[in-house]
């Protein structure tokens, strides 16, 4: 007991003492503390209404409690395993197709010899990335109609010409290709940054050696690289349950929700259309509890076979 | 850290960020909500007494009430749902005819709030959560979770019945001529939470079903009165037009989430009826009234047959294959690009899109199993009517007795012209004590009926309403009118259930209840109708409709249905 208080002591006191020295570094702090005071953490107060039955007008003082009976509530819906399901299943799918994808490109960007070609290609990879969402939509869905595009080539091989979002089986290709589509030279940006930071030296040695290109490619530009895609990748899995919900409200309908229906499009319906707010906040702290236990095991997995990690 | 907080529910952000706002306002956060609220709530009464008697003093009559034009202009805001057809020649209702002759003749100027055109709940739902209300609320009983009387109860709206005994003399004297309209106007326990449109006279009927004429003619059948008939008629036209989609179920009038896209049957349900079950509209779901027992058609034996015949039609082409994914662009383009041969729906959209490819089109009467079969069931209008265009004051307005009379003008003799109608002289005139549009309203090239019910007049506000008598596009046609006096006289509405009311525990329940049947109910009968699941699993989704409790939403509309009878 008297070592304990003794030790609380002794940090007080250094602690006083490191501000009266770095009195300016602290002050200059005070602005960015109270951002995450005010936006990130005074907000999770309200992650009270996930155990309340909550309505606006009353607030969170004059709303019914109910305990953990929104989390019941949600586990036993119907819908549960399937949104688990989904969600889980559309963001592994993204990360083993989406994620290689900007990297495949950043390396073949970057073997390009004519300086006018890369910059045009890389140019026409961004394009899709500034297309508002909605238009992207209206074009997956024109594209993928029974009329569309797509089924007018696959009848030249004789398919029959199907409205291909109404196939609970083809939505996952078609969210991940696409995503693939508008996200992959944006994102080829970080690793063409960095493999132009790597030392033209080391290529020239192995040619001297007598390395070809594939060979340099792995043995430089690969190697050189881990570092980043190994934060990127730690820091996309930490998103893992941040599905694009935009996406899939606007593509999906009532024929595909077996796959298309994800947990942030059901927090969407119930929260926003159905003012449930409470049960909708309960399902949403659900997520990020997963989602944040999945970014720690990420972690920990990455510092113990790469060394490399975020904290 | 940051990330959970990124990765909380979208709802939870909406409040939160409110709560922040207010948070670095210099107010704590989280505590802003409770007390206040409180304490305004109570306090408002006292306001609103404080203001009735300044406006007394100020620029009053005699008796209390308010007169126009006020002395001094006043502006109330006003949150409304923007039509579409609208959109199109206005920025805001202020750019109708009818919003700028009341603000002369009552210098009141009304602000509108219009959430983006198709996301009217989720706005509205923001709004409320935001705790910062306009003045009038259109709309609102219907959009507020558990129904005017819980957002009375909240202290959001206000309860309007002593506002409405002092400053709408016009409305009053409505409610007590017109017993129907008496027991439409307020709920169970006689709160009256909006100022709802009210009927001149029962309103024809608007919603059936049409056939392209020439279509029709080439296989030589008749008009179909039977479910028979029209596969008979269907199946020769997709037999004469193998591309086309004979039979087209359109999407307008429907409230969202109420269409066959959605659900399976039209608003109407105008071949559900036939198999002697109901579809109520919008807020009631698919509940209906078969001589004072509540029924939810959904789980009733007669859907099964009626599921049999969608997914006959379906396999056969007969309905449109890609029908969930198509929206009402996708339905229009098909009926005006001539690849449809009937459709249902409003009448007067129907004469307007088969004439605007010059096709000529008649109307069936509504379909019914056997020759001679009553029709129990057709598209009605309540007295009053329709609850989405009720406008309600909320407890945040200052001048609650200026917005009552404001809104009660639309109930007078003048005012009502001016809803209606539009301007004497200018877009109607009177012919034998008949208002009738003028030229610039019937025909002017650029301004088809739809936009002219808002542009020279104002179709949706809570109103002494004329009906089809009042709308361009079924004057303007002799033949719409006839059409839709024919089914108006085919049958009655007796199925229709009448505009309950729910308290508001009721309302908080049954929502509990619908908002998870009504994804499962949807999934499976879009499976049922595309042949995904066979119709051999009915039985096994009814059982899970119960396990879902649907019976007691059935039972919670049994009571409320009970005492409206008895009221």
């Amino acid at each position: 007991m008297k070592k304990t208080k003794n030790s609380i002591a002794r940090v007080l006191r250094n602690l006083k003492r490191d501000m009266m020295r770095n009195k300016y570094v602290y002050f200059m702090a005070i602005p960015v503390v109270v951002f995450y005071i005010c936006f990130c953490y005074l907000p999770m107060g309200g992650l009270l209404i996930a155990f309340q039955d909550y309505s606006p007008a009353k607030g969170i003082w004059g709303s019914r409690w109910v305990g953990l009976g929104n989390f019941v509530d949600f586990f036993r819906d119907y819908q549960f395993p399937r949104l688990l399901r989904n969600t889980l299943a559309l963001s592994f799918e993204l990360i083993l197709f989406g994620f290689p994808a900007p990297i495949l490109l950043a390396l073949l960007i970057n073997e390009l010899r004519g300086k006018h070609y890369r910059k045009f290609v890389q140019t026409v990879s961004y394009l899709p990335h500034f297309i508002s969402l909605v238009v992207v939509c209206g074009l997956i869905s024109n594209f993928t109609a029974s009329t569309g595009v797509i089924n007018q080539v696959l009848s030249l091989f004789g398919l029959e010409p199907k409205t291909m979002l109404m196939d609970p089986g083809l939505f996952h290709p078609i969210f991940i290709l696409s995503d693939i589509w508008q996200t992959a030279g944006w994102s080829s940006i970080v690793y063409l940054a960095a493999i132009s930071g790597i030392d033209p030296g080391l290529y020239e040695a192995a040619a001297i050696d007598g390395a070809g290109r594939f060979r340099r490619i792995f043995h430089i530009t690969l190697p050189a690289l881990v570092p980043t895609i190994t934060i990127l990748l730690i820091m996309r899995i930490g998103n893992i349950m941040n599905l694009g919900y935009e996406k899939i409200i606007l593509l999906y309908n009532p024929t595909i929700m077996e796959t298309a229906d994800i947990i942030s499009t059901f927090t969407y319906r119930r929260g926003l259309l159905d003012a449930d707010y409470g049960f909708s906040t309960a399902v949403g702290m659900f997520n990020s509890f997963v989602n944040f236990a999945i970014l720690v095991l990420a972690n920990k997995l990455s510092q113990k076979t790469t060394g490399e990690s975020l904290w | 850290m940051r990330r959970i907080q990124k990765a909380a529910a979208l709802a939870m952000c909406a409040c939160m960020t409110a709560s922040v706002l207010a948070g670095c306002g210099g107010q704590d956060g989280a505590s802003v909500s409770p007390a206040e609220t409180k304490q305004e709530a109570k306090a408002e009464p006292e306001t609103v007494s404080e203001q009735s008697t300044e406006t007394k003093e100020d620029g009053a009559g005699q008796d209390g009430g308010v007169v126009f034009p006020l002395k001094e202009q006043v502006t109330l805001t006003m949150w409304a749902p923007f039509n579409v057809n609208a959109a199109s020649v206005m920025e805001d209702y202020n750019g109708s005819l009818t919003f700028q002759e009341m603000e002369k003749r009552t210098n009141v100027h009304i602000e509108f709030i219009h959430p983006a055109i198709g996301q009217d709940s989720e706005q509205f739902n923001l709004m409320i959560a935001s705790q910062e209300y306009p003045d009038m609320i259109m709309g609102g009983i219907t959009n507020y979770k558990g129904g005017g009387d819980l957002a009375v109860e909240e202290g959001v709206f206000l309860q309007l019945n002593d506002l409405i005994d002092q400053y709408a003399p016009n409305y009053k004297a409505i409610l007590e001529s017109n017993p129907e309209a008496k027991r439409q106007a307020s709920s169970d326990s006689g709160i009256m939470s909006a100022i709802l449109p009210m009927m001149r006279q029962e309103n024809l009927c608007w919603y059936g079903p049409s056939i392209r004429k020439d279509w029709l003619e080439e296989t030589g059948l008749a008009i179909p009165e039977t479910v028979e008939e029209w596969e008979e008629l269907l199946v020769q036209m997709k037999k004469n037009h193998p591309d086309s989609t004979p039979l087209l179920f359109h999407t307008s009038g429907a409230s969202a989430g109420n269409s066959f896209k959605e659900r399976g049957y039209d608003f109407w349900g105008i071949f559900m009826s036939a198999y002697g079950i109901g579809a109520s509209s919008g807020t009631f779901g698919a509940m209906y009234n078969d001589n004072g027992t509540a029924k939810y058609a959904p789980i009733e034996e007669g859907f099964r047959a009626y599921l049999e015949t969608m997914n006959r039609w379906y396999e056969k082409g007969l309905i449109d294959s890609d029908y969930p994914a198509r929206d009402m662009d996708g339905i229009n383009a098909l009926l005006t690009s001539g690849m449809a041969g009937a459709m249902v729906g409003s009448v007067d959209i129907a004469s307007n899109l088969f004439d605007s490819q010059n096709v000529e089109y008649v109307t069936a009467p509504y379909p019914v199993l056997k020759k001679g079969d009553a029709v129990r069931l057709r598209a009605y209008d309540a007295v009053a009517s329709p609850l989405g265009n009720s406008v309600s004051v909320t407890t945040q307005c200052k001048n609650p007795e200026i917005a009552v009379a404001w809104l009660d003008y639309a109930f007078s003799e003048e005012g009502s012209l001016l809803y209606n109608f539009g301007m004497e002289g200018d877009t109607y005139t009177m012919v034998d004590g008949m208002p009738t549009f003028t030229d610039k309203v019937l025909n002017d090239p650029d301004i088809p009926g739809e936009t002219a019910l808002y542009l020279y007049k104002m179709q949706v506000f809570p109103q002494l309403r004329w009906g089809a008598l009042a709308n361009p596009s079924t004057v303007k046609k002799p033949k719409v009118l006839e059409e839709k006096t024919a089914w108006t006289n085919q049958g009655k509405a007796e199925l229709t259930m009448p505009p309950i009311s729910l308290t508001a525990q009721e309302g908080d329940e049954l929502a509990k209840i619908l908002n998870t049947t009504d994804v499962y109910q949807n999934e499976m009968v879009t499976k049922f109708i595309m042949g995904v699941e066979p119709l051999d699993k009915f039985d096994e989704y009814v059982e899970q409709m119960k396990k879902m409790h649907i019976e007691d939403a059935v039972a919670i509309y049994q009571g409320a249905l009970d005492r409206y009878l008895s009221r």
